[in-house]
């Protein structure tokens, strides 16, 4: 009896105790208090990122680099944690904030950023950006389109910090484009043009567009449109849809012509270009790798605009946010020095020279150090990419009860697929998208 | 009294002994209770709120109005007739192809060793990987589908761009997929059939094909309904086949969402929880109602030796 009462017991105590982790999550309410600036007893925090091969290594170069600096003197040792692919890290760190064990700063997407603010966990960064002796002096060196990128949530807050960025340019296959004395087009009539004419010369598909919902956004904006806000009104359908239809319309006609494709069963336009099967795209800059090695010379050229006044070319990539759950405000403080150093000239320079990813930093585009790395490497990408920092724009991210910014990225792809591939008239596309989002 | 006595003695340790066996059994059913009761009454939960935040397991809106948004969203809608669609399509056709070669391997032919390891070699390899190879199998200009149609005088046809087909595509690969497993069990499923039947119609001289309807099938019976039932469930869940096929999308301008893609993606892209909870629970009710109709009808076409 002894025994039965003890194992009894036993199972209580398992069970209440399960009871009590699942509860250890809820925060008590956040007080608005003085943020801490110095660290006496050293800390250590985890760096979740998605970084892999050669953008690994660089990561952890930063990593080492911050330890053996800022971080010796203000006592804090960053361990990076490799989490897999993009899916993976937010599967994971959606899942660590429901359990209470995310860690002190991660990789994030501004659609993330957007649901993670839910959980009350994401540190608001101003107080720190703003402050007199840990702040970031140099702030306006930062690309402007980053810092409204960042600081598009609730309040104009900045809840995170820019780190691996993107933009897309326009790919061409430079011994054709010589051989045939053809102009890059640098306008979206010219594009029109040029595709017609290697059509004529190849009979094969000209111009291909890696990301259709980017077209999307993208052409909504040079079309003089509005896309989305970062409070999730749908601009696109104000207005009669106009700037949406015509750049459906533009699309349409070009692939009914057989002049411009998608990517649709090749997933990507990299394998096409390399075999020939196309001679020109857009696409990010961060897949420049993929067709570096082509046989012939790749050309790249800013992305073809509408017009001056209307330009437009979509900036993205990830950015690093901060979590207080169940953090020490030196945890916190230090996730955030670590969040600066990644966004400082040095700790940028490093990461923009060493990956494909691009300068968030003036100072980093026009220093020496990098132009030099430009030549060297020979990628210009890293030059066409930055000089259109005028015209970038940002996706605007957010959650809403009945949709998030995903859903009206997935609703534009889908409209620009149905007009291409199932011969929907744009009108009706964009009927069905805007329905979708409700 | 004596008697009473005695019975309340075997009473206690009938529960002595009872409680002892539920004891042995706590560790698996507290793992049980936490790691699957639990989460599907709170994934139940969730579906009835209108509004949840789940990071901090709270919700709004105590009712049915997220059933009511998932079964009028056009997303969920064609999620369902693709579901439908394949699973009126490729699993009739999937168990006839496997019960044919089934009949082919146990004829003795030669090598039929051999060829049964063949068919069962998809069942062990990653739907991704096979997802892969199938995309390139149904490439419009280099894939060997389009090539061999090609042959024959056919013009390529766009498998995985075009919306109309690539629901197709999705079929015929299911077709393919559910081969593997069908096979084995149907070869068991064979070779637990006495010979004494087939020596009897042997020296009756009945005709092959009465000897199949009449013998054959029906013993096979068990064994058919099982794997309908399985195989129907299985359809209703296909997601891995859409996923590989079209490199994480549901198909051309989404013409190959079905009803667990549409869940995943509630829950991994959109981060609406409560909306695929909601669409897990719709999915939960219509395979019940499937397979009590099997169940009720199996009682009829069934025949247990």
């Amino acid at each position: 009896m002894k025994k039965l009462m003890l194992s009894l017991s036993l199972a209580a105590g398992l069970t209440s105790l399960v009871a009590c982790s699942s509860k250890d999550n809820k925060q008590p309410e956040k007080e608005k208090s003085e943020i801490v600036t110095t660290i006496e007893n050293p800390v250590t925090i985890e760096f979740w990122h998605a970084m892999a091969g050669t953008n690994q290594e660089a990561v952890e170069k930063l990593v080492e680099n911050f330890n053996s600096t800022i971080g010796a003197e203000k006592n804090i040792t960053v361990k990076p944690v490799y989490q897999g692919q993009y899916t993976d890290l937010k599967t994971k760190t959606t899942a660590a904030l429901k359990s209470g064990s995310v860690p002190a700063i991660a990789q994030a997407y501004p659609d993330w950023v957007a649901e993670y603010l839910q959980s009350g966990s994401v540190v608001e960064l101003d107080p720190y950006i703003n402050d007199e002796t840990v702040g970031i002096k140099d702030f306006d060196d930062i690309i402007e389109s980053y810092r409204e990128e960042n600081s598009q949530y609730e309040g104009g807050k900045f809840y995170s910090l820019p780190f691996n960025k993107s933009t897309e340019v326009l790919y061409y296959n430079k011994k054709f484009f010589d051989e045939n004395g053809l102009k890059v087009p640098t306008t979206w009539d010219e594009v029109e043009e040029v595709s017609a004419k290697i059509h004529e010369l190849t009979g094969k598909t000209a111009f291909g567009i890696d990301a259709p919902a980017n077209y999307f956004i993208t052409m909504v904006q040079q079309y003089g449109g509005e896309y989305t806000n970062s409070q999730g009104d749908i601009l696109f359908a104000e207005d009669g849809a106009k700037a949406a239809k015509e750049a459906l319309e533009l699309l349409k006609r070009n692939v009914d012509a057989g002049y411009w494709r998608l990517p649709g069963e090749d997933k990507y336009l990299s394998g096409p270009f390399m075999s020939e099967l196309l001679y020109m795209y857009t696409g990010s800059t961060a897949g420049y790798s993929h067709i570096a090695t082509a046989d012939f010379e790749v050309g790249i050229a800013p992305m073809p605009q509408i017009s001056d006044k209307t330009g437009a070319v979509i900036q993205q990539g990830t950015n690093v946010v901060v979590f207080d759950q169940n953090k020490s405000k030196e945890e916190v403080y230090a996730a955030y020095e670590f969040a600066k150093y990644l966004a400082s000239y040095e700790g940028n320079l490093l990461f923009s020279t060493e990956t494909s990813y691009l300068p968030i930093r003036e100072s980093v585009v026009s220093s020496d150090a990098y132009q030099n790395y430009v030549v060297e490497s020979n990628d210009q990408t890293k030059i066409v990419g930055p000089e259109q920092a005028k015209y970038y724009f940002y996706d605007p991210s957010f959650y809403k009860d009945a949709y998030s910014s995903y859903n009206v990225r997935m609703a534009a792809e889908k409209a620009v697929e149905s007009v291409v591939l199932n011969g929907v008239s744009p009108e009706q596309a964009i009927e069905e998208a805007v329905n979708s989002l409700k | 009294m004596k008697n009473k006595t005695n019975l309340s003695n075997a009473t206690k340790t009938t529960i002595k002994q009872n409680f002892l066996g539920y004891l042995y059994l706590l560790p698996t059913l507290v793992i049980t209770l936490i790691f699957v009761v639990y989460p599907l009454i709170m994934s139940f939960r969730m579906g009835f709120y209108e509004r949840y935040n789940y990071y901090t397991d709270e919700g709004s809106g105590f009712g049915l109005a997220t059933f009511k948004f998932v079964l009028t969203d056009p997303n969920f809608q064609k999620a369902l007739m693709n579901t439908f669609l394949i699973v009126v399509i490729a699993v009739p056709v999937s168990m006839i192809i496997a019960l044919a070669i089934a009949l082919l391997l146990n004829s003795g032919i030669k090598a039929s060793k051999f060829f049964q390891a063949i068919y069962f070699l998809p069942y062990v390899t990653s739907v991704i990987a096979i997802g892969i190879v199938w995309s390139w199998l149904f490439h419009s200009d280099f894939g060997y589908i389009n090539q061999f149609l090609g042959m024959f005088g056919v013009d390529p046809i766009q498998w995985l761009n075009d919306p109309k087909m690539a629901i197709w595509a999705l079929i015929i690969f299911n077709i393919w997929s559910g081969l593997a497993f069908k096979i084995v069990i149907f070869l068991s499923g064979l070779q637990n059939i006495d010979p004494q039947y087939y020596k009897a119609a042997q020296i009756d001289g009945t005709p092959k094909w009465k000897v199949f309807t009449r013998i054959t099938l029906p013993l096979l019976s068990p064994t058919v309904f099982f794997l309908t039932i399985t195989s129907v469930i299985a359809s209703f869940k296909v997601y891995n086949e859409v996923f590989a096929l079209f490199g994480g999308k549901p198909g051309p301008a989404n013409s190959c969402m079905t009803v667990v893609y549409y869940i995943y993606d509630m829950f991994y892209g959109s981060s609406q929880v409560h909306k695929a909870a909601a669409a897990s629970i719709i999915l939960f009710i219509i395979i019940l109602i499937i397979t009590g109709i099997q169940m009720l009808l199996s009682k009829k076409l069934v025949h247990y030796k």
